[in-house]
Order: structure tokens, then C-alpha cells, then sequence
């Protein structure tokens, strides 16, 4: 389903000056994930971040800087990229068989093994990225507090305080509450609302818009 | 309390020959503005000792401002005095700079009596300090350990002496000095394992410091190297020191510490036969070992105040609490954190309670310690918030800090004011608890870019890199196919006599316009042996016609064949060396060509 970049950006924006930091948090990394290379989110990102952190009582040096790197790909490009190279390395490769003298068969076949190793390692990592999105979607708090618990036929843990705007992955679900992972490891259960899927953030964009 | 090794006893070396003049710090180059404060302290521990063991004055100055005057200790008749140690610190507080100065002595007196240190008097400008008098009493012989304080010499016998060289002056030798004999349970003990050499080491001295049960122990830094002078001699001291803590009360034993000092000597009768005829050197392993040291450590005093966890120490508290206003759900975190010098990883935390009964969730205390001169000074954070879930107003109580302060001997305590926060609706927009720190990038006013959210691959990226890879695999199978044909044998022998057919044939078709038929004979010739050859896979070239027919005829060549073969071979040889007219001469490559012809179907 395809999304508006400046929508998901102009909801997180207005979020930002509301201070609802969670939801704004959730529209710039959605508006990013199809516009990464956009100053204007990559700065706003970077202020919900900071104001994460810094909420949180991370010390000033370890607050975020910019919303991630400034050369960075969404994923379609991404994939793109990987099945170009993928095509030219499978391109150089049959002129290198089929038609060029054998001393410059060997150049082709170099460049051809380079751009497919790289169309492979591409596809790899974006593979993976992929499945961790489909079995763990990427999150994030939108409530002001929620407290992690134990689940119900769990043994008993530590309840850990969320914050708004912190991002977790959503494991398992179980009623009205689903499972948070931080860090590769499930810390405990909260209520669905309390947690927006980032691919799932334009829908609120009409709702925003219907006010 | 010292312990030395010597080698080679001559005479025994006085033991008042204990004089360290430690440089670790320069002095600060220029000086600033006139010093505002100035104070002084002097401390003596112990207060008695037995001729010929050693005491120890420590002196504290304190100015504000860069410069800090010189002080020297006042001469007292009878007293041997050495200046042992010298360490300087800077410190920045509310934007005034005070600088410390803390110099140590080590007196000695080689007869008993009473001996009082007069003041030690500092001055600048127009400000002036001075310390109070000390008394030293010195018995007349070293005291065991029974008593009120252990003897300045340590407890237990000294260990066997050995002496290089000089036997006033011991090329090496080690010290074992704690800067106090009596302290509170985890009230910081601070040892110093010393190590004077006049020889060349091979690598510095590693001590190894015997465990100190009931200690909780603390290095402070890493091994310091200077150049002092000791008696009439340079010496190269190392210096490790170690912070120990108390964790029960009684009389606690402290060291020895040991060390090898890997020492390298220069052989007097060099090797004659060595080449260069560098000066040989061998390494030497000396082993060394300190005495070790009673510590009398005292309970803590009855009537501790409320709120005491075990913090021991010169400390402080501060009180930090992110926000003073929230939404309803939002949590607010108050902060403590009790910085000092001290042990602060057994120092508990205080309590912290709001005035309502509120979620709240505590994170475990994190200490972070530095070295400061010989103590141990560090920060203890711990943090806590409080979830407030409906709007109004709440208070963080009073948080009240007590510990106990081991130099005045008292229980202390810090209260915290009331810290109110104001709780608004959860859907209020005015919070200003997240307001952005900055203020965000406008809004846009076009839309687009489009795309998705989701990360997995646009079914035209994947049609292209399946194809090209499919297209990629489809070209190396047939490529592949293709080569491994090439190299079947039947297929070559194929290829090998369809290409002499074909000459042959153009061969034939060039007949009547061959100039010389004599040498169009013997070409046909030639490929009719070379077809025959690759037919039956025998090797033929150059034999002479009646062996090449029995090589051929053991290859499995049918006798028709073979006849067939005799005679048009012969008919061409014939024509080749004597041509005649061009039909003859083409009939007879024409018969050649079917004959090759046949070989080549044969093989098909």
C-alpha cells in the first residue's frame, strides 16, 4: 500500500509541537522510511529522539544527533539497487561467456562476480530486515507511560516503565495485549492501543485529518 | 614501617635512613590572582612511637586562587624529618578555582622524650594560617602490638635483610606506609607499596599485594614512577597505592606486600669470544617482601540518626527531579545522587516517597568513582519515578540522607525540601514536560513522495534480479552444454573428418582451373590419409601406404575399405607425380572426395 511522505510528515510535525513525542516519534519514522534523504524529517526525528532521550534522562552526549544517516535508502530503493546489480553482474556475465576474446572475458567475469556479490549481500540484508519487519513489526510507544508486565502464564518479572516514543518490536499477542521486544529480547506485555506498528501510521493520518 | 631486602651483609644500614622526596606534580607555572583564603592543617599519626620508628605529619593547604604559597616544616632539635610524599589538586567550585596542597613527613627520633612540633605557618599578601602544635612522644623501645594504637613499625617481625653495595646505602629496597593505624568501619585506609632501585631493571616491578581479609579493596591508579633522594643517594621509586575500606570491625592485618624486582647486572669479565664486544648483562631476580600492618578499626558510634544505610565519608547530596509539571500517565523522575570522598559502592540510598500513593519505579543505583591524590571520590546516582494518573498535584516527601563523617566523628544528615508537581490531564496539549528542546521544521505544503511502508521487495525489482539471474544461469548451462560437446572424442573425430570433406570438396569443385593437378593429387591424398586416420583413430601420417593399410586393417578398417582405399591412394600418387590430362586428375579427387565421404557417414 503505497503512503504519503509529506502527510506522515506533516502529522508527525504537528505531534511534535503538540509535545506528543509517541506519536510523532511513530509519522517521522514512516514519513523516513519512504523519504529518508529529507532534511526536514531527519530533523524533526531528530528532535522527538532527543526529547525521548532526554525524558528518559540519557546524559546530553548520548542524545541521537541527526534522525539516521543523510545518504541513506528507503527500502524499494534498496531493492531496486540490489536487483540492478543483480542485472548487471548477470549481464557482464553472459557477454563474458558468450561474446568477447578471452582476455577480456576475465575483466567481465571479475566485475560481473563484484556487482553480484554485492546484489546478493544487498538482497541479503534487505531480506533480513524484511522478515524481522513481517515476524517482529517495528513500534513505538505512544502513550505517555505504559508499564511492561510479565504475561499471564508467564513467571512473574520486574515491570519496566515505557516511555512515549520509545521504539520496540511486537512479538506475540494475546487479547488486548501484545508482546515487546527491545534490544532482541521480549521485556513484557502491554495493551495493544498502547503501541502503534510504524507501517501502520498513515491510517492515523485520516483519522487526524477526519478531526 | 618498612621492610627492605640486602644482599651481601657488611654492616647493618640505619634504619632513619628513610628520606623520599616524591615529584609528581610541577608546580603551577604562573600564578593568577592573590590567594582570597588561605588555611592549613597538620595531622600526626600516630602520636607515640619507639625510637626509631617512624611518624607520619600530614599537611593540608588550602588557597583560593591559582597560587598557593610554600611551607616548610619547622625545625624541631632531635627529630629527623623527610619529606615523603607531595600531591597538588586543582578544583573548579562555583567558578572559583582552589587549589590543595597536601604534603607528607615522616619524623623519626633516635632518643626517647616529648617532642612538639611548633606551628607550620603559610602567608600571602595579607592573608595568614597556621596549624595548632603537635606532640609526638617517642618511647624508649619499639612497643609490640598490645595497646591502644599499633606500633609506627608494623606489626610482626622484620624480614631477613639483604644489602647490595653500600651498606648505608641499599641499592634497593621497599616500604609499606598506610596513612593511618585507627579507623571507622569503611573509613578509607590508604596504603602505599614503595619500591626504591639504584640498579637497572629489566621491567618495573609488579607488586603483588597479599589479600587483606575484612578489606574491601580499591587501586588508586596505576603505578607511579619518580626520581627521589633518599639519604646521600638517587634512587628511582615505583610507587603503588591502594585504597582499603574496612568491612568489619577489630584489629585487621594489612600486606605484606610482595614484589620481584627483575634487576639486570653487567658481567665484570666480558665474553672474550663475542664478536661485538658489547659489555654482557644478566638478569637477576630478587624477591621482596614488605612487612605488613595492623589496622585497629573501630564500630561506627552508637545513636546513629534515621535514614543511616552504611555511608561513610565526606558527602553530599543532591536532589534533582526532571519536571515539575506532567500529564496524567506521564512519569516523573527524581534523581539522587550523593557525591563525596568515600566508599560510596556500600553507601545505601535514601528514601524517596511521594505523598500519594503512586506507580513508581526505582532503577539501581550506578557509581562512578575517580582518583583524587590518595582518596577515592566518586558520585552514587539513583533514580526513581513516579506515574501520577489523574490530574492534580502531588509531592516528592522530604528525602532525608544521613552517613556518618569519620574526620569529625559524627552521624550527619541532609533533608531535601518538598519537591510539588503539577499533574494536568492526560490530553492536555499545554504539558510542557515534552515540549522539543528545538523547534521543528515547518510543515509541508505539497505532498508526495509516494511509496510504501512495507520492506519487502516491488515485484519489479524482483522480475529483474530473478531474471537477470535466470537469464545469467540459462547462458552458463548452454555454454556449458556447449563446451562439454567440444570435448566429446566421437564429436571432435566427426568435426575432424566433416572439415576434411569439406576440403576435399573444394578440392574437387577447383578442378579444371588448377594450374599444377600434380599437387591437387597429392593434397587429396593427403586428406584421404589424414580422414582415415581420424576415422579409425590410427596414426598414419608419414607411414609409408602398405603399413598405414595394416595399421588401418588392425584398427578395424573393412577390407573393401582398405582395397578401395589401396587404389585410389595409388591412382593419386600416380597422377601426382606424373599428372596427364585434368579429367583423369579429377576423377581420380573426385573418387577420393566419395570415399572421404563415406568415411564420414560412417561415422555419423
Amino acid at each position: 500500500m503505497s503512503a504519503d511522505a509529506s502527510a506522515l510528515y506533516n502529522a508527525g510535525t504537528a505531534a511534535l509541537e503538540r509535545g506528543d513525542v509517541g506519536q510523532a516519534v511513530a509519522f517521522l519514522a514512516a514519513a523516513r522510511r519512504i523519504d529518508p534523504r529529507a532534511p526536514d524529517a531527519r530533523r524533526n526525528l531528530a528532535i522527538a529522539e532527543r526529547t525521548v532521550a532526554a525524558a528518559r534522562g540519557d546524559t546530553p552526549s548520548a542524545l541521537p544527533a541527526t534522525g539516521g544517516p543523510a545518504l541513506a535508502l528507503s527500502a524499494a530503493e534498496g531493492w531496486w539497487l540490489a536487483a540492478l546489480l543483480l542485472a548487471l553482474g548477470a549481464a557482464a556475465g553472459v557477454v563474458a561467456i558468450w561474446g568477447v576474446s578471452r582476455k577480456r572475458a576475465r575483466l567481465l567475469k571479475v566485475s560481473a562476480a563484484a556487482a553480484l556479490a554485492a546484489g546478493a549481500l544487498l538482497t541479503l540484508g534487505l531480506g533480513a530486515a524484511a522478515i524481522l519487519e513481517r515476524k517482529h513489526p517495528d513500534a513505538v510507544i505512544v502513550v505517555a507511560s505504559v508499564e511492561a508486565r510479565g504475561g499471564v502464564d508467564e513467571a512473574p518479572r520486574t515491570p519496566i516503565l515505557m516511555r512515549a516514543g520509545e521504539r520496540v518490536r511486537i512479538g506475540r499477542s494475546h487479547g488486548e495485549d501484545v508482546e515487546v521486544i527491545l534490544g532482541g529480547s521480549p521485556i513484557g506485555w502491554v495493551p495493544r492501543a498502547a503501541v502503534w506498528h510504524v507501517a501502520d501510521t498513515p491510517r492515523y493520518t485520516a483519522g487526524l485529518r477526519s478531526k | 614501617m618498612t621492610g627492605s631486602a640486602r644482599v651481601a651483609t657488611r654492616t647493618r644500614v640505619p634504619a632513619l635512613i628513610l628520606a623520599l622526596l616524591a615529584a609528581m606534580l610541577a608546580p603551577a607555572a604562573a600564578a593568577a590572582a592573590p590567594p582570597a583564603a588561605l588555611s592549613i592543617e597538620a595531622s600526626l599519626d600516630p602520636q607515640r612511637v619507639a625510637v626509631g620508628q617512624e611518624a607520619q605529619v600530614t599537611v593540608v593547604a588550602e588557597a583560593q586562587g591559582v597560587a598557593l604559597p610554600e611551607f616548610a616544616f619547622p625545625p624541631v632539635p632531635g627529630l629527623h624529618v623527610v619529606r615523603a610524599a607531595d600531591s597538588q589538586n586543582f578544583s573548579w567550585v562555583n567558578g572559583h578555582l582552589s587549589r590543595t596542597s597536601t604534603r607528607v613527613f615522616l619524623l623519626s627520633a633516635s632518643a626517647p622524650g616529648r617532642y612538639t612540633i611548633p606551628p607550620i605557618r603559610i602567608a600571602s599578601g595579607a592573608a595568614r594560617a597556621q596549624t595548632s602544635p603537635l606532640v609526638l612522644e617517642v618511647g624508649g623501645a619499639p612497643s609490640s602490638s598490645s595497646g591502644s594504637l599499633p606500633p609506627a613499625g608494623g606489626s610482626g617481625e622484620p624480614p631477613p635483610s639483604k644489602v647490595w653495595g653500600d651498606e648505608s646505602l641499599p641499592e634497593l629496597f621497599v616500604r609499606f606506609v598506610v596513612d593511618r593505624r585507627q579507623v571507622y568501619w569503611n573509613q578509607q585506609v590508604t596504603a602505599r607499596f614503595l619500591f626504591y632501585t639504584r640498579e637497572r631493571l629489566e621491567e618495573p616491578p609488579m607488586w603483588e599485594i597479599a589479600e587483606a581479609g575484612g578489606f574491601w579493596k580499591e587501586p588508586l591508579g596505576e603505578m607511579r614512577r619518580g626520581r627521589v633522594r633518599v639519604g646521600n643517594a638517587d634512587y628511582i621509586a615505583f610507587e603503588q597505592d591502594v585504597a582499603y575500606f574496612p568491612t568489619r570491625t577489630g584489629k585487621l592485618k594489612l600486606g605484606p606486600g610482595r614484589v620481584e624486582a627483575r634487576i639486570m647486572r653487567r658481567v665484570d669479565a666480558p665474553d672474550p669470544w663475542s664478536f661485538l664486544g658489547f659489555p654482557e648483562t644478566r638478569v637477576e631476580t630478587i624477591p621482596l617482601q614488605t612487612e605488613s600492618v595492623s589496622i585497629a578499626v573501630l564500630p561506627l558510634p552508637q545513636g546513629a540518626l534515621p535514614g543511616f544505610r552504611g555511608a561513610v565519608g565526606q558527602l553530599v547530596m543532591d536532589v534533582k527531579v526532571d519536571r515539575l509539571s506532567a500529564r496524567a500517565g506521564e512519569p516523573v523522575t527524581v534523581t539522587t545522587v550523593i557525591r563525596g570522598e568515600g566508599n560510596l559502592n556500600t553507601a545505601g540510598d535514601p528514601d524517596l516517597a511521594a505523598s500519594l500513593s503512586l506507580r513508581s519505579f526505582e532503577s539501581p543505583a550506578t557509581v562512578t568513582s575517580t582518583v583524587a591524590g590518595y582518596k577515592i571520590r566518586g558520585e552514587r546516582r539513583r533514580d526513581k519515578a513516579f506515574v501520577p494518573e489523574v490530574p492534580g498535584r502531588f509531592s516528592v516527601l522530604p528525602i532525608r540522607f544521613t552517613w556518618f563523617d569519620p574526620e569529625e566523628g559524627r552521624y550527619r544528615t541532609q533533608v531535601s525540601d518538598s519537591i510539588h508537581v503539577q499533574v494536568l490531564p492526560g490530553g492536555d496539549s499545554s504539558a510542557a514536560a515534552a515540549r522539543p528542546p528545538e523547534p521543528p521544521a515547518a510543515p509541508r505544503r505539497q505532498s508526495g513522495p509516494r511509496g510504501a511502508l512495507d520492506l519487502g521487495p516491488p515485484a519489479g525489482a524482483i522480475a529483474l534480479g530473478a531474471g537477470s539471474i535466470a537469464a545469467l544461469a540459462a547462458a552458463a548451462a548452454i555454454a556449458g552444454a556447449r563446451r562439454r560437446s567440444q570435448l566429446d572424442p566421437k564429436r571432435r573425430r566427426r568435426d575432424a573428418v566433416a572439415r576434411i570433406e569439406g576440403e576435399m570438396a573444394a578440392l574437387h569443385a577447383g578442378g579444371a582451373a588448377r594450374a599444377t593437378p600434380g599437387a591437387s593429387s597429392a593434397r587429396a591424398a593427403s586428406l584421404l590419409t589424414a580422414a582415415l586416420g581420424v576415422r579409425y583413430g590410427a596414426d598414419i601420417e608419414g607411414r609409408p601406404r602398405k603399413e598405414a593399410l595394416r595399421v588401418l586393417q588392425n584398427a578395424g578398417a573393412d577390407a573393401a575399405i582398405l582395397a578401395e582405399v589401396d587404389r585410389v591412394l595409388d591412382e593419386l600418387e600416380r597422377l601426382a607425380f606424373a599428372p596427364e590430362l585434368s579429367t583423369r586428375d579429377s576423377d581420380a579427387i573426385a573418387r577420393a572426395r566419395a570415399l572421404v565421404r563415406r568415411l564420414a557417414e560412417e561415422k555419423a
